[in-house]
């Protein structure tokens, strides 16, 4: 059994955990958008550059990531703390694969809808934020709570450039008591119940958005 | 993903940081001129390093307490995993890894180290009472835990080669991130020894007489030493002569004591590769 002194310790790595991957997830999502948007838009340039971005950070390990941006960065001239690193390495990670959810809904999007705006004089940035946009992000929601819960099982790589998260604290507890099993078992149910209030969340919002919409 | 695939990807970068900023190292005058260090340390390497309710004790910890002490500017410390460490201080972004690092020719040629702070050579530790290994010799075809990329993991060639002259062969060996996992699985009967450095294995013992029993050292005699980015003299001079004022002084003997729980009365003052050779 874990002391209590121990707990609030695993509790604190908990918070971070909480903490880096929500401000990860707050910035990828719009990030995500932007990508998709280039992807999909009229300059090749940026449409190349999109697809590449994308599929290379997909490819990459998130530990080499997070190596990467920190050990790698510096001889670029950029410094980052190791707080501002793993958010940063976290959002750019979860940037991509939410990209790839909105450039989805983005293609599925009923070309009609589009044509009705075009003829009713709507420019294509119009037509984006006033049609395309409040449809699809109630689309892609149950998608981008997915991959939130992804990104969160990702998150201890964060621990490589030393962000004490969760599974971190666990280790150090396990590397003192030698007994790894209490204090995973502890953070296996710490992690359960944060995704489960993701999840939660996450339902309550699609079925007031059903309500309200008539469909999610 | 597959351990071995994470792994490559960890060496692919670790290469690619050496490459691409081998020149950031601050000299010591540099240090000097903004005012700070910056060392890493790691925070699941009892006795050496570790962490309790988030503070930082150990061995390591009790030194860098006197380097601050007699340092004119700040010494500032990062804790991270093992597996950030060397990479952190080949690419520059730690002045020293202030950690139990074990001197190792591979080691060697991407990293100089300082005197060494600590004898380092490999052990193997059995469940109590298992009688089926009483020496090395027994060892032969059993399931052996290591650290992956630790020097557990290199001294493998030796034993190889110490089962192979009593007729035994190397039987299969799993790798761990982390030893508390190691120990958790010869416990539970999946490994039939693990392999780590004889002052690791002296605390595990002192903490838990009843589940493990610590048997003979494997392998050549090695230390542990401070890593610092090679090529770096002036930061290796000024750890060198740190440490040398403290063992003159007994301060290390001392700490050795309270941490370790062993002394080493005779440690070399240059850093020496397992066997006793000489760095070239």
């Amino acid at each position: 059994m874990l002391k209590v002194a121990t707990l609030l310790d695993l509790l604190h790595g908990a918070g971070v955990t909480v903490a880096v991957s929500m401000l990860a997830i707050a910035a990828g999502i719009p990030l995500g958008l932007m990508l998709a948007a280039g992807r999909t838009g009229r300059i090749r340039v940026v449409r190349a550059f999109c697809a590449a971005y994308s599929s290379f950070v997909r490819a990459v390990p998130v530990v080499t990531f997070m190596m990467l941006i920190y050990f790698g960065l510096p001889a670029l001239g950029i410094a980052l703390d190791p707080f501002p690193a793993a958010v940063f390495a976290l959002a750019l990670n979860t940037a991509a694969f939410n990209g790839e959810i909105w450039r989805a809904a983005i293609a599925d999007f009923p070309h009609g809808q589009l044509e009705a705006a075009r003829a009713f004089g709507m420019t294509r940035n119009v037509s984006f934020w006033r049609i395309v946009f409040p449809q699809i992000w109630r689309s892609s929601l149950p998608s981008l709570v997915n991959e939130m819960t992804l990104l969160i099982k990702v998150s201890p790589a964060i621990a490589i450039i030393g962000v004490v998260d969760l599974t971190r604290k666990a280790r150090q507890i396990s590397a003192v008591t030698y007994e790894p099993l209490p204090a995973f078992v502890s953070a296996a149910l710490i992690y359960g119940l944060v995704l489960a209030l993701l999840v939660a969340g996450a339902r309550w919002l699609e079925r007031r958005l059903a309500r309200r919409f008539g469909f999610a | 993903m597959k351990a071995f695939e994470l792994r490559r990807w960890a060496v692919v970068t670790f290469l690619a940081a050496i490459g691409i900023s081998s020149a950031f190292g601050a000299s010591l005058d540099e240090i000097k001129k903004r005012g700070y260090m910056v060392v890493a340390t790691e925070d699941d390497y009892p006795p050496f390093e570790y962490v309790v309710n988030g503070k930082p004790m150990g061995y390591d910890h009790a030194l860098l307490a006197l380097l601050r002490k007699s340092t004119p500017f700040e010494v500032r410390q990062e804790i991270l995993p093992w597996q950030g460490i060397l990479p952190g201080v080949a690419s520059g972004k730690y002045d020293a890894a202030v950690t139990a690092a074990v001197i190792t020719d591979e080691r060697a040629k991407s990293l100089d180290f300082t005197m060494p702070i600590s004898e380092s050579t490999m052990a193997y530790v059995k469940r109590k009472g298992d009688s089926r290994i009483k020496t090395i010799k027994e060892l032969t075809g059993m399931t052996l835990g290591v650290q992956q990329g630790g020097a557990s993991f290199q001294v493998l060639p030796d034993l190889e080669s110490e089962l192979k002259s009593t007729g035994g062969k190397l039987g299969q060996i799993v790798q761990y991130g982390a030893f508390s996992e190691a120990y958790q699985d010869l416990a539970n009967k999946r490994l039939d020894a693990v392999i780590h450095n004889i002052v690791s294995l002296s605390t595990l013992i002192s903490e838990k007489p009843q589940q493990f029993e610590l048997g003979q050292r494997v392998g050549k005699k090695s230390y542990a030493a401070w890593a610092v980015q090679k090529g770096n003299k002036s930061v290796t001079d000024f750890l060198n002569a740190f440490l040398a004022k403290e063992k003159a002084s007994g301060a290390l003997k001392k700490l050795q004591e309270e941490h370790l729980k062993i002394i080493f009365g005779n440690l070399p003052s240059e850093p020496l590769l397992p066997g006793d050779r000489k760095m070239n």
